[in-house]
């Protein structure tokens, strides 16, 4: 496979301003009368071996985010590049090869396996499609993922619906896993799971990317998750990131007003019923119909008219700390 | 505190559902008792049985396959096992209201918002249509929902998530009840929404001095807003304390181990702490204590392996159900368990 300019800097994913809209179509020709931006103008980076987490609530654009890399939804514009690879104008070719360097795992472990496939099939079914590996060698293939993510070997030939959440998930990772992926973007992937199985599941994420030298595009809405997991952390509000840097630096120096409110709304075992703090009012607007200048300036504390006429850029703060707002200096 | 200030008060209760598998004991023995205008907090992972015992104060437990096994439930004087569901049906949304966790099912979406809310006015507050209307109206700008006259007409779709938990909480307490059960009421929002949501729960509360059994996986919601809590573990409350108390020093492995593997801000960690295993299916619940194959204290306590221990109080005002806790043993116990079980 050709490769431009050699991953430069040890970036294995480049992002570079990605936008995605939906059509909205409505009346009797399907005439195009507005668009939804979920993803409006989003750009970062990843190192190779390194995770990093797109925190931000329901309908920020996260999840598009991560299936536009992966070209299961189209982009508008922008560029993302895999190893420097462009991956939105890749052949056909190069897209094959990049299917085997990027997988996902998904949300929900109920609704993300076939019911009616063994687990042998689910994960073994890449194997077969991509390496055209069958036979014992799958078997043992097989045997060897489960094992892996922590699930008994003799239970290749179960279904589905015999394996609790926690397993399920385990087995959604082993698929994941299959082709010896470089890059696994994970969409929520504890968000189903009870307290108990979601330490479980993080923990094992961690020791496959310690033994197997991943990259993770961690996608969650859970700050104190992203914050433990991740080595950078990236704040999405409304298809825009207003707020990057790393996770310790972010936690210990929240810049964005969004990503304060964020972090004060986590219901915390620490905080009393006395102690609590209070937060703003208002939702998150809709994207189809978006506030004028910065998307929070509605909910924002800080806000005045500049706010509301002129969107902000991404700013270098210091390190390699960005902020998208025109209050913090 | 005095006998007078208990709203609610449960004993020892059970229920089981029956199914061709066997008989699944979805909440054994549970106790506990809510004061008024207080909110007490049931915590526990899935399937541990705390929205079941919410249920069963409704009495909405479905039959078959669910049946009402042992135990008593009064609220204030009347014990709402022995009630007919005529004289059921007078104080189930009227004294006691329930909010659910989906409030995109749970409201109906072929009828206007306002039309769910009066149904409840009007059957049990036997006011007119108008009236209902006017309350309705009334009522869903004290959940903070702007321009109530126009939202009654509205249907659950027009409505965001935030919106129609707002609503299922005016349907609630549209009758004033005087104990409010919340089963996960904002599991399927988006944190922010989920503490404005929260806090409207409280405001509520401080008016009406209203009771909240409030039902949830999450610790942190807990620890912020409830007064008491207990946290239950396949079928059973295994720990019930003051929630300072319980958040300071937990005294369960289980509450221990869950507290322990919750991520936080601004705890720099490697790795999580974990709770080996998985939660035990009811039909297959292990013998003795049902937290022991997965307990760091249990796993080689023969007592724990083979007799389950039940909730007692082990110093004031905490109630734990563990052998291995100190003071839960009599010494008639501590005895019997050198002979018996040896060391």
């Amino acid at each position: 496979m050709e490769q431009n300019s050699e991953n430069k800097n040890g970036y294995l994913l480049e992002v570079d301003n990605l936008k995605t809209y939906f059509a909205v179509k409505r009346g009797l020709f399907r005439k195009t009368v507005g668009y939804i931006k979920a993803v409006d103008g989003v750009t970062f980076r990843i190192r190779s071996g390194q995770s990093l987490g797109l925190v931000g609530e329901s309908g920020c654009g996260k999840t598009t985010t991560g299936r536009t890399i992966t070209r299961l939804v189209p982009a508008t514009e922008g560029q993302v590049f895999f190893e420097g690879v462009d991956m939105l104008n890749a052949t056909a070719k190069q897209l094959l090869q990049l299917r085997r360097d990027i997988s996902i795992i998904f949300q929900d472990p109920f609704g993300s396996l076939n019911p009616r496939m063994t687990v042998a099939n689910i994960v073994g079914e890449s194997l077969k499609v991509h390496k055209n590996i069958t036979g014992t060698e799958l078997a043992n293939r097989v045997k060897g993922l489960l094992e892996k993510v922590g699930l008994p070997s003799d239970s290749v030939n179960w279904y589905p619906h015999e394996f609790s959440g926690g397993q399920r998930q385990r087995i959604g990772i082993a698929r994941a896993l299959a082709l010896e992926p470089k890059l696994v973007i994970c969409d929520e992937p504890v968000s189903a799971l009870d307290v108990s199985i979601q330490s479980q599941i993080l923990n094992l994420l961690k020791d496959l990317q310690q033994e197997l030298g991943l990259t993770y595009l961690f996608i969650a809405h859970d700050l104190a998750v992203v914050a433990f997991f991740c080595d950078v952390v990236a704040v999405m509000y409304l298809g825009k990131i207003v707020e990057q840097a790393e996770a310790k630096e972010l936690y210990q120096n929240p810049m964005h007003p969004y990503t304060k409110v964020l972090m004060s709304a986590i219901p915390d075992t620490n905080v009393s019923r006395e102690g609590r703090r209070k937060i703003g009012k208002g939702e998150v607007p809709s994207a189809l119909n978006p506030p004028s200048g910065c998307p929070f300036h509605p909910r924002c504390p800080l806000a005045d008219t500049k706010c509301s006429e002129q969107m902000p850029m991404s700013e270098k703060k210091d390190g390699e700390h960005f902020v998208a707002c025109w209050k913090c200096d | 505190m005095s006998e007078n200030d208990v709203l609610v008060s449960i004993k020892n209760l059970g229920v089981s559902f029956y199914s061709e598998d066997g008989i699944a004991k979805a909440v054994q023995d549970v106790s506990f008792s809510i004061s008024k205008g207080k909110t007490f907090a049931l915590v526990g992972e899935s399937g541990c049985g705390k929205s079941v015992t919410a249920l069963s104060i409704m009495k909405l437990i479905p039959f078959p396959p669910g049946e009402i096994v042992s135990g008593s439930i009064y609220f204030k004087d009347k014990n709402l096992l022995e009630l007919s569901p005529k004289r059921m049906r007078t104080i189930r949304g009227n004294k006691i209201a329930m909010i659910f966790q989906e409030p995109m099912t749970s409201l109906n979406p072929v009828y206007s918002i306002g039309d769910q809310i009066a149904e409840a006015i009007m059957l049990h507050q036997h006011k007119t249509d108008e009236q209902a209307w006017a309350d309705s109206v009334g009522v869903l700008k004290q959940v903070g929902i702007s321009d109530p006259e126009r939202r009654v007409y509205e249907y659950p779709h027009q409505l965001s998530g935030g919106m129609r938990q707002r609503v299922m909480i005016a349907m609630a307490i549209s009758c004033r009840p005087e104990l409010l059960i919340a089963d996960e009421p904002t599991t399927a929002l988006d944190v922010t929404i989920q503490m404005q949501i929260l806090d409207l729960l409280d405001e509520l509360q401080e008016q009406n001095d209203m009771s909240i059994l409030l039902i949830t996986h999450d610790l942190g919601i807990v620890a912020e807003r409830a007064h008491k809590v207990a946290v239950m573990y396949a079928s059973r409350i295994v720990e019930i304390a003051g929630c300072r108390a319980l958040f300071d020093e937990a005294l369960h492995p289980y509450t221990q181990g869950l507290l322990k593997s919750l991520p936080r801000l601004g705890v720099n960690k490697k790795r999580l702490d974990t709770i080996p295993g998985s939660v035990p299916e009811p039909l297959h619940f292990p013998e003795g204590c049902k937290f022991h194959p997965r307990c760091p204290l249990g796993n080689k306590d023969n007592r724990c392996r083979s007799v389950e221990p039940d909730l007692r109080e082990v110093k004031p005002g905490r109630f734990a159900a563990c052998w291995r806790v100190q003071g839960y043993q009599t010494e008639k116990e501590r005895l019997e368990y050198g002979t018996k079980f040896g060391k």
